[in-house]
């Protein structure tokens, strides 16, 4: 009995240790999604800037417009190369599945003191694999994500706000590796040029930069 | 004098039916390749740019007219040469064949003037047919797929707005009229040492398909020569849609261009002064 008064305690602490870390990330998830909830409606000025090796396009103007609960549109002045991956907040996606929350420490990005909180899908069939979220404890935002998905490789978003109160971001910054064209493309450039040549293929860095402006949110 | 010779050339060419051969060709090669694309562009666009669709979405109209007309213009140095040798090579072999060198010259010209004003009208017909191709392309690439901006893959994707895109065009197809200008000259110079009109058309075809393959498949063997020879030029109008260097090496490009133009009419009014037209 003695046994059990001094264990008992014990045993519930460390339970209590154990899924706190839990509670507390599933906890600032919910509250991030129900920060971007209150939007009903968006649209957004926004100026896209690609930064790959490989791909040379000036920077293009578009007209962001989003609906509750997931559409975006995209009106593009001429033709733009958009990331497939981090324009349409793809969180909200994410955290609207089945997942298991892990907080794994914090850092600080710039002079915010974000949380680091792993995401894990629980349906067998997400292209997400794993996600890695830093996340404004105090505005609930998201400042940052790391995303490993099936197709697409892993990507970096990285969001920065000028405005204090807005939930959306100023910039976001999407990086992620690709390869140069595949080989019958440059093949037939090589022949007409310089003889047949095998293209490089090695994964090179890519940076998407779009920059947010003349937002007009409406909220719920 | 000179426009009055040149005008009766043009005549004579217009009065055969294979210069309308060429017109022909172009018409049906231009309205397959616009109607190709309505129907397969999607999956061919899918395919050349397979790798960078994983990680981008395109917003945009990416087939557009520019885009059809730049396809269209990479057939420029496959089946254009043959369309102007057609014309070119029986200039002056087409004559020699008929037996009527003897009745031209009795005309108060010289051979040197007659072979200027044959070299015009077959040159006249070589722009033509490149401005027919032009027009078609852009017109009903209008009509059938609107314009936008170009996405050109290469060694690196560029993508040109089209704003940006008018004088890249009429670059293009200027440098299109000099290349044929080499192609047309070349088949003049073979006609003006040919009795029938068929060795000249031949060898040009030949000759160019030849050097072209051999230069390219064999680049190992030609290798030192290659940025001699003019076929290699012949596809430099991409350098108009190349953001890095490209117009850098089109001075080279041109410059090979008019050399072998000056060379082969030089080689044609040396060998035609001295041809025996008694025959």
């Amino acid at each position: 009995m003695r046994i059990i008064k001094i264990f008992l305690p014990a045993l519930c602490g460390l339970l209590i240790n154990l899924t706190l870390p839990a509670q507390d990330a599933n906890a600032l998830l919910k509250s991030l999604g129900n920060n971007m909830d209150k939007i009903s409606s968006f649209e957004a000025d926004a100026l896209i800037k690609v930064d790959v090796d490989f791909i040379s396009i000036k920077d293009r103007k578009m007209k962001v417009k989003f609906k509750s609960p997931d559409k975006f549109t995209f009106d593009v002045e001429g033709l733009a190369l958009l990331p497939k991956k981090g324009l349409q907040m793809d969180y909200l996606q994410i955290l609207k599945a089945k997942y298991t929350a892990i907080d794994v420490g914090e850092e600080i990005i710039g002079k915010t003191k974000t949380h680091i909180i792993k995401v894990i899908p629980e349906a067998e069939d997400s292209d997400v694999i794993l996600a890695q979220l830093w996340i404004d404890p105090e505005l609930n935002r998201i400042m940052r994500m790391k995303t490993y998905t099936r197709k697409s490789g892993s990507y970096v978003i990285d969001f920065e706000y000028n405005d204090v109160m807005r939930p959306l971001p100023d910039v976001t910054t999407v990086s992620f590796e690709i390869s140069n064209m595949a080989f019958p493309a440059k093949a037939m450039n090589e022949m007409m040029t310089k003889g047949l040549q095998m293209p490089d293929s090695l994964p090179k860095k890519a940076r998407v930069i779009v920059q947010y402006s003349n937002y007009k949110i409406v909220n719920k | 004098m000179m426009i009055k010779l040149i005008s009766i050339e043009l005549f004579k060419i217009f009065s055969k039916p294979r210069t309308y051969i060429g017109f022909g060709a172009i018409i049906i090669i231009v309205l397959a390749l616009e109607f190709g694309i309505l129907l397969q562009g999607d999956n061919i666009m899918g395919i050349i740019i397979a790798n960078i669709k994983d990680r981008f979405m395109f917003e945009g109209n990416i087939i557009n007219l520019y885009l059809v007309s730049y396809v269209i213009l990479n057939t420029l140095w496959v089946h254009v040469p043959i369309l102007v040798a057609l014309v070119a090579g029986d200039l002056l072999a087409g004559e020699a064949n008929a037996g009527t060198f003897r009745l031209i010259l009795t005309r108060p010209i010289s051979r040197v003037k007659l072979v200027f004003a044959k070299f015009i009208a077959g040159w006249i017909y070589a722009v033509m047919l490149v401005i027919l191709m032009a027009i078609l392309s852009i017109g009903i690439g209008k009509i059938l797929f609107g314009a936008g901006d170009l996405l050109v893959v290469t060694n690196k994707v560029n993508v040109f707005s089209s704003d940006d895109l008018l004088w890249r065009f009429a670059g293009a197809y200027a440098y299109g009229i000099l290349s044929m200008t080499t192609v047309a000259a070349l088949s003049f110079m073979l006609s003006s040492m040919a009795d029938n009109s068929i060795g000249p058309i031949i060898g040009t075809v030949a000759g160019i398909v030849g050097i072209t393959i051999i230069s390219t498949v064999g680049a190992s063997l030609l290798g030192p020569v290659n940025k001699y020879i003019f076929t290699s030029y012949l596809p430099s109008w991409q350098l108009f849609f190349q953001t890095d260097s490209g117009l850098a090496s089109l001075g080279h490009a041109v410059l090979i261009q008019l050399i072998y133009i000056v060379g082969f009419m030089g080689i044609t009014i040396w060998y035609f002064r001295k041809k025996d037209i008694l025959s």
